[in-house]
């Protein structure tokens, strides 16, 4: 019979001691998770959303616009809504936009004219109308005074549209005082501004980037990118985020010329629609595959943080933690874990 | 740490410890030339598909590959002052290159400490790792839909071993192990913790050879499950069965001083029954491994041996398309050469 003496017990006891550190550490994927906070109800397709303090304005497809108050995330409360019908339009509603500052809303009936619904009378909402050019794909609207927007469009068959409004107020209307149209490399159908700069995305031609001088706009440079450029992210004057649809996603930084200083392309196998940069986040908008987060150094790097399958995601947006995600089933609001 | 500086200060068995470490030290440096004809472990449809679509492949040409592998080890017999009693420690380090797939270059090696007390009894430590190998690209859903990443894996294994005789020549080996097997970043979903037993009983023949027959168990838990992305929301746990029946003949056979033979299979059972989860759901599989092999001492400290391996598996799934593309063949070939040294600075 063996006998384990006390010496061969001290053996036993640094092989527990040596099995104890022998473990290994798993890796970890680095990947953002996703915590839904709340799930509107929207009734047609949740196609874009905007968020203005505790407001949120939906574009609800063939519902029309709403109007939700999120001061309790938890527990939004439908403000008002106004169908199709009551804002005199037969398309569904693809953008929503709003200006605090001269509260106006602007939605877009999709590849019509954009609508004005005016909001400075409290609760009431009333439409004004539509104005601008016929197939507008997007637009964004800037103010230049208390009593004057311009808006800008990416007029699918024109190029640029640019109509600048002023507000009589012995009327109390909006008046279209001025417009121009540039043309354009290629028939736009997204785009976005910062400052004096504006890019429109051009579907199969890429992008094309143009100059505001002294009310004169003028083009700056165009660049052909894989895929179709579908929307574009203007992060400041020369760096942007292209969603090229089945060609994923590009960050372009550039100079005044079409000689990209950097040009990454990511997300090459997602559908991408839509890109909502929050500092080092990015989340892009990827149809039938839901979301897909990325995380930026604001360099070179941009690494996948997740596909998370949240239904058919047309457009999402940051506002303060909360990711607003537009999608056919809704609208969703989340926070990212990283 | 205590018990650290115990073993450092004590005196063992009435010797010092530097007494005990004066003995040679055996090294042996070894080659191996390989050839294996399936390294990503393919399926018939799958080298079907590949004809269209490379990319499986991940970036390399051919099903098969040649290997080569080098290996240093060290062992150190301690013997103590009752002369059935020993410590033997043991080390190897292997680097092995896959010349066709440079995706499997990778290192492994295993040290373990014998405590040997008489004929057929021993009591034995191990700890073992593999670091990187290479399985195959995969898709990494949680990131992408289509794009393939490299996929590999790193293994831990301790292993506590305990043998002792029955009879005469008769012996019993039994063992418990446990395996981490983390994967790299892409694939943490399929990180599992791997408990093992096993029991062998072995026969040694006089002017014959030895025949054992070992009967192993294992349990797989995957340790990610439902904790990461959506590709951790299936269970990849598993349990498996193994026999392995090896045979050494040592009386000399066709210019070889030994030969032998092993037939290994392996039934594994995947836990998960999901039917959103094909792949795995209800799946086993059965594995086969066929050895021969011969060695052969061209010198006194120069050992040659050849070994092809045949190797084989079934899978069975509900879904016809998972048996046909988790079913494969391989062979294995290698030959080794193994310089033994000894270092006495005595």
């Amino acid at each position: 019979m063996t006998v384990i003496n006390i010496r061969m017990k001290h053996c036993l006891n640094l092989l527990i001691v040596v099995a104890n550190f022998s473990c290994i550490e798993p890796n970890l994927e680095n990947l953002w998770t996703l915590n839904k906070i709340v799930h509107i109800e929207t009734e047609g397709y949740c196609r874009d959303v905007y968020m203005s303090g505790d407001s949120v304005f939906v574009a609800a497809g063939q519902a029309g616009v709403q109007l939700w108050d999120i001061s309790t995330i938890t527990a939004p409360n439908l403000l008002w809504k106004k169908s199709l019908a009551e804002l005199g339009v037969n398309k569904e509603i693809t953008q929503v936009s709003y200006v605090s500052s001269i509260k106006q809303l602007f939605a877009l009936e999709s590849n019509e004219r954009p609508l004005y619904i005016d909001l400075s009378s409290g609760d009431t909402a009333s439409v004004q109308g539509q104005f601008s050019s016929e197939q507008t794909k997007e637009f964004r609207v800037v103010t230049n005074s208390t009593n004057s927007f311009t808006m800008y469009a990416a007029d699918n068959d024109d190029g640029l549209k640019v109509s600048t409004f002023e507000y009589d107020s012995s009327f109390g209307l909006w008046f279209n005082t001025a417009g121009d149209e540039i043309a354009s490399v290629g028939n736009p159908n997204g785009i976005d501004i910062y400052g004096n700069e504006i890019v429109l995305t051009l579907d199969q031609l890429g992008i094309e980037a143009f100059h505001l001088e002294n009310g004169i706009i003028t083009s700056s440079y165009h660049i052909d990118l894989e895929g179709k450029a579908r929307a574009v992210t203007m992060l400041n004057g020369g760096e942007f985020y292209v969603a090229c649809e089945d060609a994923g996603a590009f960050r372009l930084a550039t100079g005044f010329s079409a000689q990209s200083e950097i040009k990454i392309q990511f997300a090459n196998d997602l559908f991408v629609t839509h890109i909502a940069v929050n500092n080092n986040q990015l989340a892009l908008s990827c149809a039938s595959k839901g979301l897909s987060f990325y995380e930026t150094d604001g360099n070179a790097t941009i690494s996948a943080r997740g596909i998370h399958d949240i239904g058919y995601v047309y457009h999402a947006e940051f506002s303060g933690n909360y990711l607003f995600a537009a999608t056919r089933e809704g609208l969703q609001i989340f926070e990212i874990d990283e | 740490m205590r018990f650290i500086i115990i073993i450092l200060l004590s005196s063992l068995w009435g010797q010092s410890w530097s007494d005990y470490l004066r003995s040679p030290v055996k090294w042996t440096l070894g080659f191996t030339n390989g050839y294996d004809n399936n390294v990503l472990r393919l399926s018939a449809i799958e080298k079907d598909d590949a004809a269209l679509n490379q990319t499986i492949l991940g970036g390399t040409k051919t099903f098969d590959s040649h290997y080569v592998r080098f290996s240093l080890s060290g062992l150190k017999n301690i013997q103590l002052s009752d002369r059935e009693k020993q410590i033997q420690l043991f080390a190897k380090s292997n680097f092995s290159d896959y010349i066709q797939y440079k995706h499997r270059r990778y290192w492994s090696g295993y040290i373990k400490a014998s405590y040997r007390w008489g004929a057929y009894r021993r009591l034995e430590y191990m700890l073992r790792h593999l670091d990187n190998y290479y399985m195959r690209h995969y898709k990494d859903l949680d990131i992408t839909i289509n794009q393939l990443f490299a996929c590999s894996f790193t293994d831990r294994e301790q292993r506590l071993l305990i043998s002792h005789p029955i009879i005469l020549r008769l012996w019993v080996t039994g063992f418990v192990s446990y395996t981490q097997r983390y994967y790299d970043q892409s694939f943490t979903e399929f990180d599992s913790d791997i408990f093992t037993i096993a029991l062998r009983v072995s026969k040694r023949f006089r002017d014959f050879g030895t025949i054992s027959l070992e009967g192993t168990h294992g349990i797989a838990d995957n340790i990610t499950f439902g904790k990461g992305a959506k590709s951790s929301d299936l269970d990849r746990s598993y349990r498996h069965t193994e026999l392995y029946l090896p045979l050494s003949y040592d009386q000399g056979m066709l210019g070889f001083e030994e030969v032998g033979l092993s037939f290994r299979a392996d039934f594994r059972q995947y836990r998960v029954e999901d039917i959103s989860d094909p792949l795995h759901s209800g799946r086993s599989h059965r594995e086969t491994k066929f050895d021969i092999w011969g060695e052969k001492s061209l010198k006194e400290n120069l050992m040659i041996s050849c070994t092809i391996r045949f190797r084989n598996r079934i899978t069975d799934s509900r879904y016809d398309w998972v048996s046909e593309l988790k079913s494969f063949d391989q062979i294995h070939a290698w030959i080794s050469i193994e310089w033994k040294m000894l270092y006495d600075r005595y």
